[in-house]
């Protein structure tokens, strides 16, 4: 993977919501990192981390305040709706979304959610043409063809899930954003979605973000993952190194929190309690995020931001006191 | 000797519903001691929650309709057959018996009701205590439950709190009367892994200090592991498998049980490997299946098992399944795709 030619450069992105009373959240916050063609990266962290808003401003849902966002080397950052329009950005990213029953248009037959963006880029000649697309779509998925003409209310959440990732392949995409593609469906049926996904990825030579909460799972499907932590990326390197060797203490308390599914190691291993909420990303003082609930905090974190610096190889930490 | 609370035989819950009866909990059994942890574990629709809300006729009657069965507690004098209980004597046993957290806290607390009040409403009604007493103990429960200032926390709104911080609440709200069962729906899904470690060891500490039964549903295999003491598997309103934690993880004998663990990425499976995963869907339970429920997704279905339930079999003590790979009369040798323990040795029936 390290050979293939880097598709997304983020670089320095930074994306605020104003929340009333001259208040502003820092959803991202001076957030960095490359994806190469062909890659899975994994982002993880808790809700309000960011996680989620890093995946939209990349496809470009929301417009960042600050940074880069170089697809192919070319900064789609700034763009407007007519030049994401003219780039046919669309065509090139998607996005599969969370809730399978707020995603979908109920009021549009699963035929017309796959096939409208086909319509609207004037993909396919004509009607019959596209429906042959969808048809051939409704079927990479694992559903059928006579699916088209029912309505999304008709499906079960897994099934909804698989509508939801036909429409995004419908354009072809290079680079797809998973959030939390599966988190709202049975295990069973997430273990479906999440094999049809590694599938498509090596027929289609596709590069994922996957933004989720569950570890386990990011592990399972991605190359390279990223932790964050209030807006900032924390730590971010090779899954079997960040998992393996943890530098940062929030990525290790974190790992450290996660039920494992084996009786025998559970009934040893001893969870070290993290402290504490998450802490509020809005109006966010000087220092490093995590310092109210680190264990290690001295007078420099709490001063200073730490950046985010290699630790050896493909793995990055930003902590003045990283765990050996 | 361990204390026997809960004995439930035979639960047959339905909903009637205009489209038809929906038999969503079809002959469950099992049994819950002082003390100990019970995991139900199971996929939505399963039948899991239904059975537990039954326990505490938390279901409106109608729709639902317990279609036979039985529920039996006893706490020391205390004997009650819960399915023949008025809704005016349940009163008495809901909160004091048995409470229930659930998953949602924001959807289960008053949002027009201060956090405190509402603990207190629960003291009062089973206690004969004096307005201020209720008030000193409320505090005290939410001191208990590791929120910061607990007074405070008492004169909030939910709506104020983070979603730890309700669970917390809501923890404190169900333990206001002392109960000898807690059940948890879903306790901890909604929360974040750090905050849902500090609810666990919580419930944990909670329960050695009141020597609480629990059941917990959950399917989170994860959480299992960390919390049951044994577990239930449940699938189209049936236990499929029951046992210890050790029996359901190292030793699983039905295939549905197998299919669940597979399917589970784990922090600790090696990299690259596969998730095997369940085809299909769960059966429809307005007209469930004749033969075994799973049959039409199982890759080990025979003919028997679309024909006729296999009933349980007795793997070993204390560890039971309902498939037709364990009677002596079938001819196939299967291997166990997960666990530690995988040759599946036919099994004595399980006496009626």
């Amino acid at each position: 993977m390290a050979d293939q030619p880097i598709l997304l450069d983020v670089q320095n992105l930074r994306k605020t919501f104003r929340v009333g009373r001259g208040k502003t959240l820092y959803a991202v916050d001076d957030v960095s990192f490359a994806i190469r063609r062909g890659e899975t990266l994994g982002l993880v962290g808790e809700s309000g981390c960011g996680k989620t808003t890093v995946g939209r401003t990349l496809v470009r849902l929301y417009t960042p305040d600050a940074g880069k966002i170089l697809l192919d080397g070319e900064d789609i950052a700034g763009y407007t709706a007519r030049q994401i329009r003219k780039a046919h950005l669309p065509r090139r990213m998607q996005m599969i979304f969370q809730d399978p029953y707020a995603s979908l248009n109920p009021y549009f037959t699963v035929g017309e959610i796959i096939g409208e963006g086909l319509e609207l880029h004037h993909i396919g000649k004509n009607r019959e043409e596209r429906m042959e697309r969808v048809y051939a779509l409704l079927d990479q998925v694992g559903l059928h063809r006579e699916h088209a003409n029912r309505f999304p209310h008709e499906f079960s959440g897994g099934q909804r899930q698989r509508v939801g990732i036909a429409r995004a392949l419908a354009m072809d995409p290079e680079f797809i954003v998973c959030d939390e593609a599966t988190s709202a469906l049975d295990v069973s049926v997430q273990a479906q979605v999440m094999n049809m996904l590694i599938d498509l990825k090596k027929e289609r030579n596709l590069t994922y973000l996957v933004v989720a909460h569950d570890l386990s799972l990011v592990r399972f499907i991605s190359d390279r993952v990223a932790v964050m932590y209030l807006g900032k990326i924390v730590e971010i390197g090779d899954v079997r190194s960040v998992y393996d060797t943890p530098r940062h203490p929030y990525t290790i308390g974190l790992l450290d929190a996660v039920p494992v599914a084996d009786p025998d190691y559970e009934a040893t291993h001893d969870v070290r309690l993290m402290q504490g909420d998450i802490g509020s990303p809005i109006n966010p003082g000087p220092g490093c995020r995590f310092a109210s609930r680190c264990p290690y905090a001295t007078e420099q974190c709490r001063r200073e931001t730490p950046p985010l610096a290699s630790a050896g190889g493909d793995h990055s930490v930003a902590c003045f006191h990283p765990v050996v | 000797m361990s204390e026997r609370l809960l004995t439930v035989k035979d639960l047959r819950v339905s909903f009637m519903t205009a489209s038809g009866e929906v038999q969503a909990v079809r002959g469950v059994d099992f049994t819950l001691d002082r003390g100990e942890t019970l995991a139900i574990v199971g996929e939505s629709g399963c039948g899991k929650s239904v059975t537990i809300q039954t326990v505490m006729r938390l279901n409106p009657e109608p729709p639902a309709l317990i279609r036979g069965g039985s529920i039996l507690y006893e706490n020391g004098s205390v004997k009650a057959e819960i399915t023949r209980l008025s809704d005016r004597e349940m009163r008495a046993y809901r909160g004091k018996a048995f409470s229930m957290i659930f998953q949602d806290a924001m959807t289960s607390l008053n949002p027009t009701t201060r956090v405190g009040r509402q603990i207190v409403e629960g003291i009062l009604h089973h206690e004969n205590v004096s307005r201020a007493e209720a008030k000193a103990r409320a505090i005290q429960l939410l001191g208990k439950t590791g929120l910061p200032s607990p007074e405070s926390v008492y004169g909030c709104y939910p709506h104020t709190l983070s979603g730890g911080q309700r669970q917390r609440a809501m923890i404190a709200l169900a333990l206001a009367s002392n109960p000898s069962i807690l059940f948890a729906d879903e306790p901890t899904t909604a929360l974040d892994v750090t905050i849902q470690a500090q609810i666990l060891s919580l419930m944990s500490d909670i329960q050695k200090e009141n020597h609480m039964a629990m059941i917990f549903i959950t399917h989170n295999l994860g959480v299992v592991a960390k919390m049951a003491d044994r577990v239930a598997v449940m699938y189209a309103g049936q236990i499929v498998e029951s046992g210890t934690l050790r029996d359901i993880f190292y030793t699983p004998r039905h295939p549905y049980t197998w299919g669940l663990l597979g399917s589970i990425p784990s922090l600790r499976m090696d990299l690259g490997t596969r998730l095997s995963s369940i085809p299909g869907t769960p059966p429809d339970l307005f007209a469930p299946p004749r033969g075994c429920a799973f049959a039409a997704r199982c890759p080990y279905c025979m003919q028997a098992c679309l024909s006729e339930d296999p009933g349980f079999y007795q793997v070993d003590a204390g560890h039971r399944a309902r498939c037709w790979l364990l009677d002596r009369r079938c001819p196939r040798e299967v291997e166990a795709p997960v666990g530690r323990d995988r040759t599946v040795r036919k099994a004595e029936r399980e006496a009626e």
